[in-house]
């Protein structure tokens, strides 16, 4: 026998209410994540001119470990060195980050691929929830992550394609730099249950520096 | 300074004062003729501008209620308010300026011998001396500091002091390729050039510059080369380990990693010893020359010049250049060793004073005469300033804290650094170098030096000179009552021989016992006088006697710069925002926030007892544990077995250190052949991945976790109509006897994959569900609305904690210790002795040797009262054992709870008293040992059959 639900699954953002708080306008109805926040011509602004801050998502993400992880992703035709980001080689391929020698995430993984990165001395757990990306760009962003991370990040540390774990206001948070189109930014790879709080934390410290909470329209039109 | 002459004005002390903007506080109260500006820390003394530089403490005021302000160095913004400290009813006419007649019966440490009975008043005494002696109040209402901020920056070489030392070795590093922050106390670069009328020589980019436009070309050059980030106004206050440079400006803080150091803070006048040396018009030389040429305010019209060394000379002539009358020039030495530069001196028709002793400035509030003994005779000589020339210190604290070797040179008279760490380099007048040219070549030498250091260019240290022979046994110093070696703590010479006389005879414990060097100055005007006084009084040489320990900071730091913003994280479930929307009242759990409760407990209890209920259990641990030897592996971690478990069951697991002390509980469930799913306790997650990490290091087996906390959200479902609830939201059979207790299913649950474990830690039928957090919120909204019809509500911490132990379900850290092993717990059962080996098995079976262990219990209240966490259980007065838990049951209408108590107390049935109040003097309860559990203990109602 087959219940039918009483409603259809809803994917929800860590950050909806605080989204709805700031009158988010959502891509759908049942992945929330919002577009814009009523002002898309000055998320845009902010974009060239400061910063913005963007929830990326909804993303189905894998998290492959074990010693054999290289291994089971040569045999699925990917390929990253640890502390770097392997960007999508094309389309319907996944973006890989390098945790660590024996740790990998990949980004927009589907099921398919999920079965194919299992092997010996590997295995892989879904993570699409488990981690929450937030998409920090701008000119200014190098310098609000300065104010809020103790590590390392200048523009000639913390290249373009390279990744570094490092606190962020407190929260550990791996951080890939991923420039687009001469716009300098990082994602944030944030566990979901500290996300509400980084997203405030972020917005907070970033303020005086002109931060702006983005939709994912200025992402996209970012050339993501 | 570029002024706008743009007029502004401020109140001081309520008077309102006129300024330009550019104007700091302290050099518009100086043009507006305030000379007083504060009062002393202990005699309530007059004070009045001394370094105008930012690092005496005679201009400390409070600005727009910020206490301990230097406004000497403080941007004057129009509508301030700034107000003097230390004072009633103000620093200009204070009431406590009587103590500075009452010194003779307040000499040094006249605290510890005065007011040492009766003991129990000291609280008081210290209230009065703590109100009477002092900086600025703080505020008494409590402030967010928002405002503050944490900068991280990272740099090849980092530069500390903005003078031409520092700012040509910031150039010099530029320009060998490496990145510089430049870290400089002064709003503008330069230093000293900024306000000398000299010519500067032997620099290619400075030569035959005149001093402010030399230092006007350093600003521009460093202003346009991107390689240099420059602070202003900002101050290095510690170097640290690891080549960390702490610096604050306000109340934000700088964490500055640098590969290389260069240390170019330069070289400052000292005060000079006579009476009355700190009466308002005694000023720095340089203080007055630095008010003049930046601010265009003259301190005074008549300066007579003190001095004991040829920089008298040239200070006497620096300030008749810029306009002053100088009226003397008091050579304390027999005649003046640079002669060339006396007859200068004697040409500007400036009358010169050689050999004067007893020197004595008369005036209150103001200068008004200068008086010495020479030639025979009394002198006086009228003057409305007097300007202390005394040779520039090497700033030499910061290159100590770092652990640079200091010398005395006695050719000098200087401490220098001989020695600095790899990372370290002194450059420039730190290094013990007066003349400007010599000063600019060394600068630009370590410059390039550090600069080739921090890129990885192996470079040698060049060999440092010698320094010149020591010299013999200081002078005494002047014998007079009020010759202020510590401005800061009102400390005299005469407080530093009695303290020596006191028997505190060596420099630090005199620095400890008079306080001397430790005030808000940290030791920049009084560090190498208060060792030259220690010196002339036991008759030691100034080398000898040394210096004090240099510690950081050495400057102030506000509590809000260290502070900074406040960045606590916190954890919010997937479910947060439905909690809120509930009403929950929250409760902090580690980082995790969770619902504590949302009605009442009792409401809540009835819900699950009767109904269905509904619990976020999301910040359990999860995680997965994966391959071929991932059976073998849990087994050896747990005292029970879990290799055996059957695809889809599920098992309680208690995990137990080296020595069989309980760390954790949770489950396992067994989702595929080499597939477990393990939970842990709320705040135990971290401490067992790492203990899981840390056995599979090196093991060779087959076994990988994943860390699936933040992805999975978790809702447990209890209650004896649960099974009617969760049946409508999924297609898997949830009947007994295909999901029977301990069951673990892989499903879906309102269209999201689910896995489903069918255990009950509230002691009901119960699924706790396990979903994607994406979609924790839609299984929480849908299993609401499903369990409307059968009475559905969602129960708190609190509740559950109840519910539990009515049950006398444990919970680690909370009912367990340090101490505690599984057997003594409760949970001998988990424990399977015939297992070869497993961690903890040692120490468990080490046990039976053991006897008197005191056992947890569990207990009910037959005398009234609910006892508090903690409360002791006391037979016959003494205590016998301890309640970790206690709780009111609603259902059982008294409070029940477990206890540990000595094994003579552990009977079913044994009487207890238990303390209900703080201390031993609480009244007490009578409890009864229970062993059994209070709800259902056949496990009926948690099996569910039916």
């Amino acid at each position: 026998m087959t219940a039918k639900p009483l409603a259809d699954p809803v994917r929800r953002s860590p950050l909806e209410a605080v989204h709805e708080a700031r009158g988010a306008r959502w891509r759908t109805e049942t992945e929330r994540w919002p577009a814009n926040f009523g002002q898309p011509d000055r998320e845009r602004k902010a974009l060239a001119q400061a910063a913005v801050l963007v929830e990326m998502g909804p993303l189905d993400k894998l998290l492959v470990a074990g010693h054999g992880t290289a291994a089971v992703l040569r045999a699925a035709g990917l390929e990253v060195a640890p502390g770097h980001v392997s960007p999508a080689r094309h389309p319907g391929m996944p973006e890989v980050w390098g945790l660590a020698p024996d740790e990998a995430l990949v980004l927009a993984a589907d099921d398919a691929l999920a079965a194919r990165l299992i092997g010996p001395g590997a295995a892989s757990a879904r993570y699409g929830s488990a981690v929450t990306l937030l998409w920090l760009a701008g000119p200014r962003a190098p310098e609000i992550l300065q104010i809020s991370c103790p590590a390392d990040t200048r523009l000639t540390s913390l290249m373009d394609l390279r990744l570094l774990h490092g606190p962020i206001a407190n929260v550990r948070v791996t951080m890939a730099r991923r420039d687009l189109r001469g716009t300098t930014a990082y994602t944030l790879a944030v566990p979901r249950d500290y996300a509400a709080y980084l997203w405030s934390a972020l917005l907070s410290i970033g303020r005086d520096l002109g931060l702006v909470a983005a939709g994912l329209d200025v992402f996209e039109g970012a050339g993501a | 300074m570029r002024m706008t002459r743009q007029e502004i004005s401020f109140t001081f002390d309520g008077r309102r004062v006129q300024a330009f903007d550019g104007d700091t506080y302290g050099s518009a109260l100086a043009r507006a003729r305030v000379d007083v500006i504060s009062r002393s820390f202990k005699y309530h003394r007059p004070r009045g501008l001394l370094c105008c530089a930012g690092r005496c403490p005679n201009c400390m005021v409070t600005v727009d209620g910020v206490p301990n302000v230097r406004a000497c160095v403080t941007r004057a913004v129009d509508g301030g308010t700034v107000s003097g400290q230390n004072a009633w009813p103000s620093v200009r006419r204070d009431l406590f300026g009587a103590f500075d007649r009452l010194d003779r019966i307040l000499p040094v440490g006249f605290y510890y011998k005065t007011f040492i009975r009766p003991r129990a008043a000291w609280p008081v005494y210290e209230g009065v001396l703590r109100r009477l002696a002092g900086l600025g109040s703080v505020r008494r209402t409590p402030r967010q500091a928002d405002h503050a901020t944490k900068r991280h920056m990272f740099c090849d070489v980092a530069v500390i002091g903005g003078g031409p030392g520092g700012s040509v070795a910031a150039l010099a590093a530029s320009q060998a390729g490496a990145r510089v922050v430049l870290i400089d106390d002064q709003e503008q670069l330069g230093g000293h050039l900024a306000y000398s009328q000299a010519t500067v020589t032997g620099d290619d980019v400075l030569n035959g510059l005149r001093g402010p436009e030399a230092s006007a070309r350093l600003e521009k050059l460093i202003r346009e080369n991107p390689l240099i980030e420059h602070l202003p106004s900002t101050s290095a206050f510690g170097i640290y380990e690891g080549n960390l440079v702490g610096a604050s400006r306000g109340d934000s803080l700088y964490r500055v990693r640098a590969k290389q150091i260069v240390v170019a803070t330069g070289a400052f006048e000292r005060p000079l010893l006579f009476h009355n040396n700190d009466r308002p018009g005694v000023m720095l030389a340089s203080a007055i020359l630095r008010l003049a040429a930046r601010h265009d305010v003259r301190a005074g019209r008549r300066v007579a010049v003190v001095t004991e060394d040829d920089h008298g000379c040239a200070a006497a002539l620096e300030l008749a250049s810029s306009g002053f009358d100088v009226t003397a020039l008091v050579d304390s030495r027999p005649a003046a060793s640079d002669q060339e530069r006396s007859a200068a001196v004697r040409s500007r028709h400036i009358p010169v004073w050689e050999g004067a002793t007893r020197i004595e400035v008369v005036g209150r509030s103001r200068v008004r005469q200068l008086r010495f003994d020479s030639g025979g005779g009394r002198r006086s000589v009228n003057a409305d300033l007097v300007a202390m020339a005394a040779r520039p210190e090497p700033v030499v604290s910061l290159l100590a804290q770092a652990g640079a070797k200091l010398v005395f040179d006695g050719s000098t008279g200087l401490f220098v650094p001989a020695e600095c760490p790899a990372n370290i380099t002194a450059a420039g007048h730190v290094e013990g170098i007066s003349d400007i040219a010599g000063v600019l070549k060394s600068a630009r030498a370590a410059g390039t030096r550090a600069a080739l250091r921090a890129l990885g260019q192996p470079v040698a240290t060049p060999a440092r000179p010698l320094p010149g022979a020591p010299i013999g046994a200081a002078p005494p110093p002047p014998a007079t009552r009020k010759a202020f070696v510590c401005m800061c703590e009102d400390v005299t010479v005469k407080d530093i021989k009695l303290a020596i006389h006191e028997g505190f005879d060596a420099l630090e414990t005199v620095k400890r016992y008079s306080t001397a060097t430790m005030g808000p100055c940290q030791g920049k005007m009084c560090h190498s006088l208060s060792a030259g006084v220690h010196a002339g009084i036991t008759g030691q040489s100034v080398g000898k006697t040394g210096l004090t320990t240099a510690r950081p900071p050495f400057q102030p730091v506000t509590l809000a710069a260290l502070a900074g913003p406040h960045l606590a994280p916190e954890r919010q479930t997937a479910l947060h925002d439905r909690h809120a929307r509930l009403g929950a009242r929250w409760v902090d759990m580690g980082e995790w926030k969770r619902p504590f409760i949302y009605t009442t407990v009792a409401e809540e209890y009835r819900a699950v007892r009767e109904a269905a209920g509904i619990i976020d259990v999301s910040t359990l641990g999860k995680l997965e544990v994966t391959g071929r030897d991932a059976g073998e592996f849990l087994d050896w971690l747990h005292p029970n077995r879990f290799s055996d478990l059957r695809i889809g069951r599920v098992r309680y697991r208690a995990m137990t250190d080296d020595a069989g002390i309980v760390l954790d509980d949770g489950t396992v469930a067994r989702l595929g052949p080499e597939r477990f799913f393990l939970t842990t306790g709320t705040g135990a997650f971290d401490a067992v991945e790492q203990w899981l990490q840390w056995w599979l290091a090196g093991s060779r087996r087959d076994v990988q976790t994943i860390n699936v906390t933040s992805e999975l959200a978790a809702i447990n479902l209890a209650g004896p109509r649960s099974r009617e609830v969760i049946k409508r939201l999924t297609g898997a059979d949830v009947s007994n006897k295909a999901m029977p207790y301990l069951a673990a299913v892989e499903t879906e649950v309102a269209g999201v994959p689910a896995i489903i474990l069918r255990i009950g830690f509230v002691g009901e039928l119960g699924f706790e569900i396990h979903v994607p957090a994406e979609y924790g919120a839609h299984v929480w909204d849908t299993l609401m609305d499903a369990g409307h019809e059968f009475g559905i509500k969602p129960f708190g911490v609190e509740t559950q904690r109840v519910l539990r132990l009515e049950k006398l379900h444990i919970i680690p850290g909370q009912d367990t210790d340090a101490l505690s092993n599984p057997v003594d717990s409760g949970l001998g059962w988990i424990v399977k002795a015939e297992k070869s080996d497993f961690v903890g098995r040692a120490g468990i079976a080490a046990l039976g040797s053991r006897s008197g262990r005191p056992l947890l219990i569990g207990f009910e209240v037959t005398g009234g009262g609910v006892p508090a966490e903690g409360a002791a259980v006391v037979h016959q007065g003494r205590p016998v054992g301890r309640v970790t838990s206690c709780k009111l049951s609603p259902g059982l209408q008294r409070a029940i709870g477990l206890a540990w108590v000595n094994p003579e107390h552990a009977t079913e049935g044994s009487a207890l008293s238990i303390r209900l109040g703080e201390g031993t003097s609480g009244t007490t309860t009578a409890a009864r040992v229970h062993l059994a559990p209070f709800h259902d203990p056949e496990g009926a109602r948690l099996r569910g059959g039916g």
